[in-house]
């Protein structure tokens, strides 16, 4: 119970730590919600009543606190660009990054761990040569520009899916689906080919250590100890890097996003931080937070499963 | 192994690319097979056929659906569709009567009154009223007793002193503008949409008298319009138009390959050569003035021969080879050439490029060996970013160093437009359609002078082309004026960059106006 | 062990073809400091997106510019960007994940938060804060790059630390009476070379597609001087024209990165680790 109430402080501290960065990342960039939003042509007291009407000239701790007071009831106010509350904003792109996050997550997961385990037990095989040339050939190769390339082949070469289409789920969820899983595969390519290396290595390192020596000796199969006692262990370091790579996705993916034209979080947080929207900018990192500690806290209990060594205090 | 290695990778690309290539035969087929009968030529005189529904692309999230909020060019020609003004500008730049059948505007300047054209109906039903029409004018031009800080206020109209509804000798319903000093161009000012009074909605659910009426808007997704039944003009072919917002012109070209848009306005001429055959390419100009800024009034371009030796040293015509396929129409000073009653053409050719010179030049104002500059260019505009590495280019033949800076267009905003902390920078700058609009932030007092440039005998001019009733003696002063910032070289002016719009074979009637505008009722599907 | 030779046999060939391309990558970088064939940025409009020819092996870009001389230059500046700002993240990543990994605790609690705060703050958002503070400059980007790199070391550390002052060798060498400093620095660390060389791969790997990404976003090297990065976004314009923009470019960061990690994994698998 106190581990919980300490991960809930915690929360609350990182909370209030990014929210106050993004404050002061506000004030240090040029720039504000609006000039931006009367551009070129706009006098200079029409600039100035826009800002005293959007709260801008307010004390700086003044607009901090007015915002904090109203994150804390959940209300993170009125975008200054879209003249519309900001949750629902937001609550309109969750769709397309968490659906996004969800099928890449999966793939990474169904994908690596066997590959990483194939490698690992017949290492110096043709299968790890092989593995472990293409996984580290495609690590190489820029989301943006694996994108292009999946749109070029898939979408107008073999016409698999129309470049730059989306279908709400409510609307049609298989269309949605299918909409989402090349993109999918632009997210999980890159990150696959870096799960596997990783837990190779971590698996490689583990048969090195003396239980394993002590397991062989007593006859277990190497089949056994591998799944009996290495993969445990070798988990620890490749659920921190998967931990990594899913608080990554699900922050959404700014630029696999861009070049699939979906709608998602990634976008909006782009669109917002040029447009100096300022409470739709710390709507988003408040939600980037959230999952990153969330991911992190699983994480958490999930060393504590794989390896009882470690204990939550 | 490393030799299969890198067979392999070399494969993989070709293999990606030929797939595509593929892809592309493929396509020519399928479009034959449909058949888009007819030849390549202009496709205007082909028989239209009225329904059916397309998608535009473009590449810019909407400022606001309140079209007095709105301000971004992005926006404006978008919404162009839904609203119109008591006079609205037609494809040759002239002001065409819309809510109003006719405009008088008085010998001195000082009244325009519009005569209310009957039976127009807003998009919700109801009647155009004279007091909708003073309500839309007066908020547009800040004169309302509560403000919206939200609405632009155009400076422009701050000449206007009262705007009020009348009735004249038939009956009729007139709105009378009533002006506290002379201006005989207030009209291409008074293009603000007619929206109905009190209406609170509109930001949410826009209403106005176009052709098409507002649908949907998602953020970062699209618009849709459909048909005004009810529209008083020529009512439109399509029965509904969608423009998708694109995140970038790379992702939508990549759309408009797999056909999934119908038309697409802001083709690269790097795409437009990549076009397949479903398409045409339509060319205009895009109506800016694209040039690079020079800071008047920080050194060394203090200096006329500096600005001058600037202007020998760049080969506009490279430019427009590199970066626009060789289209675009040079300019002279900041006045676009698509307003050709007031552009001035003589003046396009006064430096012409010289290196010799330039170097003269510089060797005169005392900087025989050249000198290091920057030019800031806002980085979302890569048609921008790209003349700024040609002009680098063509610098160092002169001995001048230049370094681009690329800032965000928020920072551009702040610190080079509003703080005029620049060296040089690289934008291209629209206006409305009134020559007064294009060239106004060259008198010395304008807040959006953000080159610092100072001319007496400019404003002065200037204020006497305002005031003039005739039209004549106003086009010949503000050829003055052009000629007045060519001589002084206020800038280097570069190009009216021109416009590659991709429209779908089937379709035919794209128009191109003077302005940033896509007009959707013109457009229609051919038999 | 079994098919002990096969591997071994496998070990050095991967290992000397890892040096091999990673000193080919480097010898055309050095050679690129000094001379290209062609000034990287010389224009030209008669040679726009002309293919791989004799004179110009790897072709011109849209702008007909010899991709060859560019890729060398910009292979240089990718390089020494990614290399810092790896160096940065380990640094940094190594003794915090240390510290907060071995002592646990209040520290451990306050940088972990501090970490996962730097964790959710947007990449670009940090960026442009460092750009707006300290300019736009060639290598200024490094600074933001190599903040953003310091949490994911941290981490990988720290859980490394976390699992490895549980083990017996650990328990011993406390038992001798040696300082913490001595235990984490001198016995732990070795231990955790294998993954702290994994994640420096990956890391590298990381940084040439952030120095990509930020190309994209228009917040790294600043035209017209090449990066990798910047060639292969400006290479997207003309992906169907001229394909080969993008090939030499690309070819560079896969070598470059192919390399280091196959060297990576040799020294990896070498017996630094398990006393």
């Amino acid at each position: 119970m106190r581990y919980y109430v300490k991960k809930l402080i915690s929360l609350i501290m990182v909370l209030f730590l990014i929210m106050l960065l993004t404050f002061i990342a506000f004030q240090v960039i040029p720039g504000d919600g609006a000039l931006s939003r009367l551009g070129v042509d706009a006098e200079p007291e029409a600039i100035e009543a826009l800002r005293e009407s959007l709260g801008l000239n307010k004390s700086l701790p003044s607009r901090f606190f007015n915002f904090l007071s109203g994150a804390v009831r959940g209300d993170f106010g009125i975008s200054y660009h879209y003249s519309k509350p900001v949750s629902e904003l937001l609550a309109a792109r969750f769709p397309a990054t968490v659906g996004l996050a969800v099928i890449s997550i999966l793939m990474i997961v169904i994908i690596s761990v066997p590959l990483g385990l194939v490698c690992s037990r017949k290492e110096g095989g043709v299968a790890d040569r092989i593995i472990t040339l293409t996984t580290q050939t495609l690590m190489a190769v820029p989301s943006f520009f694996l994108g292009i390339i999946i749109t070029l082949i898939f979408g107008l070469g073999l016409r698999w899916f129309s470049p730059g289409g989306y279908i709400a789920p409510e609307e049609n969820f298989s269309s949605y689906l299918h909409y989402m899983i090349f993109p999918a595969v632009a997210i999980a390519i890159p990150k696959i080919a870096m799960t596997v290396k990783f837990l190779k290595t971590s698996v490689l390192r583990e048969l090195k250590l003396d239980y394993v020596r002590t397991a062989r000796s007593k006859g277990n199969t190497e089949r056994a100890i591998l799944w009996r006692h290495v993969l445990k262990n070798a988990l620890v370091p490749v659920i921190t890097f998967m931990g990594m790579v899913i608080a990554d996705v699900l922050a959404g993916s700014i630029v696999v996003e861009k070049v699939f034209n979906l709608p998602g979080v990634g976008r909006l947080l782009i669109t917002a931080i040029s447009n100096r929207d300022y409470p739709v900018v710390e709507a988003v990192v408040v939600y980037i937070a959230c999952v990153v500690l969330f991911v992190n806290f699983i994480v958490d209990l999930l060393y504590q499963k794989v390896d009882p060594r470690v204990r939550l205090k | 192994m490393k030799k299969h290695g890198k067979i392999l990778l070399a494969l993989l690309l070709i293999l990606g690319i030929s797939v595509f290539a593929g892809g592309c035969g493929k396509d020519e087929n399928s479009s034959d097979g449909q058949g888009t009968e007819g030849t390549d030529g202009n496709t205007v005189t082909k028989e239209p056929v009225a329904g059916g529904e397309i998608i535009v692309g473009i590449t810019q999230d909407l400022d606001s659906l309140d079209p007095h909020k709105a301000h971004a060019a992005g926006t404006l020609e978008v919404i162009f569709n839904l609203f119109e003004g008591v006079v609205k500008p037609d494809k040759d730049g002239n002001l065409v009567p819309a809510v109003a059948s006719d405009v008088t505007i008085s010998e001195d300047g000082m009244t325009y009154t519009f005569t209310l054209r009957e039976g127009v109906k807003f998009h919700n039903g109801a009647p155009v009223t004279a007091e909708d029409v003073v309500y839309s004018l007066k908020r547009s031009a800040g004169l309302l007793e509560t403000l919206d800080p939200e609405v632009i206020v155009t400076s422009a109209l701050s000449c206007i002193s009262d705007i009020t509804a009348s009735k004249d000798a038939s009956g009729k319903d007139i709105v009378i503008v009533s002006l506290s000093t002379a201006n005989t161009e207030l009209l291409g000012y008074l293009t603000s949409a007619i929206i109905p009074k009190d209406y609170e909605n509109q930001a949410e659910s826009p209403v106005g008298t176009g052709p098409f009426k507002f649908v949907s808007y998602t953020p970062l997704g699209s618009v849709v319009m459909e048909k005004n039944p009810d529209y008083y003009g020529t009512a439109p072919y399509l029965d509904r138009v969608t423009f998708k917002i694109f995140a970038d012109t790379n992702t939508a070209f990549m759309e408009l390959l797999g056909g999934g848009i119908d038309v697409f306005p802001y083709l690269t001429s790097e795409q437009a050569n990549q076009l397949t055959e479903n398409y045409n390419i339509e060319n205009g100009t895009a109506n800016l003035v694209q040039a690079l800024f020079l800071n008047n009034v920080e050194k060394p371009f203090d200096d006329i021969r500096v600005r001058q030796a600037m202007c020998h040293a760049i080969d506009r015509q490279q430019i427009l080879d590199m970066v626009a396929g060789g289209k675009g129409t040079l300019i002279g000073s900041n006045m676009f050439a698509g307003f050709a009653k007031y552009f001035n053409a003589d003046i396009v050719n006064m430096y012409e490029y010289d290196t010799e010179k330039a170097k003269e030049l510089l060797a005169d104002a005392g900087y025989p060996d050249g000198f290091e500059m920057t030019i800031t260019v806002p980085s979302n505009y890569q048609f921008h970013v790209d003349t700024a590495q040609v002009i680098v280019e063509q610098l160092k033949q002169v001995g001048i160093t230049a370094k681009i800076e690329l800032v965000e267009w928020g920072s551009w905003l702040e610190n080079t437009y509003r703080g005029r902390q620049f060296q040089t920078t690289i934008v291209g700058l629209d206006a409305n359609l009134a020559p007064s609009d294009v060239l106004k932030r060259y008198r010395s007092s304008a807040s959006s002078n953000f080159l610092g440039y100072v001319n007496e005998e400019f404003d002065r001019i200037f204020a006497l082309a305002v005031a003039e009733t005739d039209d004549t003696a106003k086009v010949s002063y503000y050829k003055q004026l052009q000629e007045i910032l060519a001589k002084d070289a206020a800038s280097v002016y570069i190009q009216d960059p021109a416009s590659y719009v991709a429209v779908n074979k089937k379709l035919s009637g794209y128009t191109f106006y003077p302005l940033y505008v896509q007009d959707m009722s013109k457009i229609y599907y051919i038999k | 062990m079994k098919k002990k030779r096969g591997q071994e046999n496998t070990k050095n060939w991967s290992l000397i073809l890892g040096i091999v391309l990673v000193s080919a990558v480097l010898f055309f970088v050095l050679i690129g400091l000094f001379w290209t064939p062609y000034e990287p940025t010389a224009i030209s409009v008669a040679l726009k997106n002309k293919p791989p020819s004799l004179s110009h092996p790897f072709g011109t870009d849209y702008m007909g510019r010899d991709i060859l001389s560019r890729v060398m230059q910009g292979a240089g500046t990718t390089f020494l960007i990614s290399i810092v700002t790896v160096a940065i993240g380990l640094i940094f990543g190594t003794f915090i994940g240390a510290f907060t990994g071995y002592y646990g605790g209040v520290v451990d609690e306050i940088l972990m938060r501090l970490n996962d705060t730097l964790t959710s703050f947007p990449s670009i958002l940090l960026a442009l804060v460092f750009v707006s503070v300290i300019g736009s400059g060639k290598y200024n980007i490094i600074i933001a790059l190599g903040v953003i790199f310091v949490p994911s070391f941290a981490r990988v550390v720290r859980s490394e630390y976390i699992v490895q002052k549980e083990l017996d060798y650990v328990r011993n060498a406390k038992l001798l009476g040696a300082s913490d400093l001595r235990i984490m620095f001198v016995h732990i660390l070795p231990n955790t070379v294998p993954i702290l060389l994994s994640s420096t791969t990956i890391g590298l790997n990381n940084a040439i597609l952030a120095e990509a990404g930020m190309s994209y976003l228009s917040l790294g090297v600043q035209p017209p001087d090449p990066s990798l990065g910047r060639m292969l976004s400006e290479a997207q314009s003309s992906s169907l024209n001229a394909p080969w923009s993008a090939l030499a470019p690309g070819l560079m960061i896969v070598f470059t990165v192919l390399g280091f990690s196959m060297i990576s994994e040799n020294i990896g698998r070498g017996d630094v680790g398990g006393k």
